[in-house]
């Protein structure tokens, strides 16, 4: 506990959102956001749906640019960036619904994934699969993550569980700065889902992370700091037991929040 | 079931490549001029399927424009042997092959960065009606130039001239064509094999992700659709050889349907399906319009049996 106190505060920022605005037509779906995530931490991010945070995940990724307000990544200011042009300065997601490339195998997921923080696309000529430091890193990942046997299938052959593990080792091939991880345990068995709260944990310390979840056991066991999203405005941030004990929240989120369904589709 | 079929595939995509390779030989010993003719037909019409082919099976993009660049390529070659014969035009007047197949890679290219850059700002069934509008735009366009026949189309009154060899003579102008789709096949291998071939199959599983893991989608898929685009400039420039005549029907959407299912006949995204396609489709063409002259039905059937069957429809417990 003490140990990650420490963490909280010795580490840099490495994103800071600042009065980020966004509406949609009459619909204030982010009003002066103020977020932060440091180094070596996990911030996660609840409310209830229609809140707004897959919208704000979609402007810290690049996917819809802010009215106002600034983001920043390791205080380079990317709040109007390309989604590509993020990635490839450290910032990386997993989907909410696993987005995989599917016809591709399992390995050319992942060398794209390693490929894709720095490598140019725009080499016409030699064999990609063939082509180092890149290959090596990948098959090293997949060793890593226990699915070297599967590299050569279809990632539509893989099972549910490994799917979602794919899904993470595509957004840490890059060994990014900044996570961000939309429901990571979105249709997880119990078991599943304690798994990749183990492998959760021992990625903690090494990026920082950004969680989105609706499961609460994994959001009070992962997180170092909670804020919560109503309406498009954050009205708690703090430690979890402090979050957890603030009537506003409880009264606007915790009390009715704890069993409902994963949001399937982002707020209109 | 899979594995012999894929043999039984490869030796005739093999077959073919080498019959295209001995038919001029083969022509000549059958005395059937005409069946030369009708294989350097399909070698062009390939080169020009190997170009979608990049668009369509390493990068999903269903382009029904494909025709297009082959009108380009071709008025590429017309317009300055017109102009080098009977006088005007400038800069572009000009009897060199050579000159013709750059202004031709040129315009093709210029072409497909121009239209491609606009249409894709969309997907899908977008992206198709959008390449299909830009390939009509320029079918009128090409039907308004008067100078150049208007819509009737203009005939070449000689050939393209290339230092040491004679296009005149249709073995040449055979191996030729042949040469060039040989290259654009080694090219379409090459690049599918590479690092942007990944990435472009990659942008074809899900651009989203692609975005999220560091690429820049669009100008990769951009750059597929110049690269498929000139291919069939080429293809157009071949093809103004061969017939000695163009025309503003050239760029009509119907013949960019057709690259399209000899693009899907073949298999999209297999290194030789278009060469396999481009033959079924002249083959079958041929076949069945020297039995009817209502050709066009058996051939319509005959495609929609093949497609329901490519779609596994037709197997036994076929695909839902």
């Amino acid at each position: 506990m003490s140990r990650r106190q420490d963490r909280v505060q010795d580490g840099q920022p490495v994103l800071q959102v600042r009065g980020v605005r966004k509406a949609f037509g009459g619909l204030q779906v982010a009003q002066d956001i103020d977020l932060e995530v440091r180094q070596g931490t996990v911030h996660a991010l609840i409310g209830p749906n229609g809140a707004g945070k897959t919208t704000l995940l979609a402007q810290i990724c690049g996917e819809i640019i802010p009215d106002g307000g600034r983001i920043l990544l390791n205080g380079q200011d990317i709040t109007t960036l390309a989604v590509h042009a993020r990635a490839r300065l450290g910032l990386a997601r997993s989907f909410q619904i696993t987005s995989l490339l599917n016809g591709l195998s399992v390995f050319d997921n992942v060398l794209l994934a390693v490929l894709g923080r720095s490598a140019s696309p725009w080499r016409m000529w030699g064999n990609v699969r063939r082509q180092e430091p890149f290959a090596s890193q990948a098959r090293a990942l997949l060793e890593e993550a226990g699915l070297a046997r599967r590299a050569d299938d279809d990632v539509l052959a893989l099972s549910h569980g490994e799917q979602r593990q794919l899904e993470l080792v595509l957004a840490l091939a890059a060994s990014p700065a900044l996570l961000l991880l939309d429901e990571p345990m979105a249709g997880l068995s119990a078991a599943e889902s304690a798994e990749m709260t183990q492998r959760l944990m021992q990625l903690k310390g090494h990026h920082a992370m950004l969680l989105v979840e609706h499961d609460m056991d994994a959001v009070f066991a992962l997180a170092d700091t909670v804020s919560v999203l109503v309406n498009g405005r954050i009205i708690a941030s703090g430690p979890p037991e402090v979050v957890r004990a603030n009537a506003e929240v409880q009264a606007a989120y915790l009390g009715e929040g704890m069993e409902e369904q994963p949001q399937s589709r982002p707020p209109a | 079931m899979r594995l012999p079929l894929r043999g039984m595939v490869a030796v005739l995509e093999w077959g073919l490549l080498a019959a295209l390779l001995a038919a001029p030989l083969l022509a000549q010993w059958l005395a059937a001029p005409f069946w030369l003719d009708v294989a350097t037909r399909l070698a062009i019409l390939a080169l020009a399927a190997v170009g979608l082919n990049l668009l369509l099976g390493v990068g999903g993009l269903a382009s029904f424009g494909h025709a297009a660049y082959l009108a380009i390529g071709a008025y590429a070659t017309a317009i300055p042997i017109y102009h080098s014969l009977y006088g005007g035009g400038g800069w572009l007047a000009t009897d060199n092959g050579l000159l013709h197949l750059l202004l031709a890679v040129a315009a093709g290219g210029l072409f497909a960065l121009i239209t491609g850059a606009l249409a894709l700002k969309t997907r899908g069934i977008h992206f198709i009606m959008l390449t299909m509008a830009f390939s009509q735009m320029l079918f009128y366009l090409l039907q308004g130039l008067e100078t150049y026949g208007g819509d009737d189309g203009m005939s070449l009154d000689v050939r393209s001239q290339l230092p040491g060899l004679d296009l005149d003579d249709a073995a040449q102008l055979h191996w030729l064509a042949v040469a060039a789709l040989v290259a654009g096949l080694m090219l379409f291998r090459m690049v599918q094999r590479s690092r942007f071939g990944l990435v472009l199959m990659g942008c074809k599983a899900r651009p989203e992700r692609m975005w999220a893991l560091g690429w820049p989608v669009r100008p990769v898929l951009l750059a597929a659709f110049v690269i498929g685009g000139m291919l069939a400039a080429v293809a157009g420039w071949l093809s103004a050889n061969h017939a000695t005549f163009v025309s503003p029907a050239m760029a009509e959407w119907t013949h960019s349907g057709e690259l399209l299912f000899m693009v899907i006949l073949g298999g999209a995204g297999r290194w030789l399906g278009p060469l396999t396609g481009a033959a079924a489709f002249v083959l079958l063409e041929e076949w069945l319009s020297s039995l009817t002259l209502y050709w066009h039905l058996p051939f319509g059937l005959l495609l929609i049996g093949i497609a329901l069957w490519q779609a596994g429809v037709l197997q036994r417990g076929g695909r839902p």
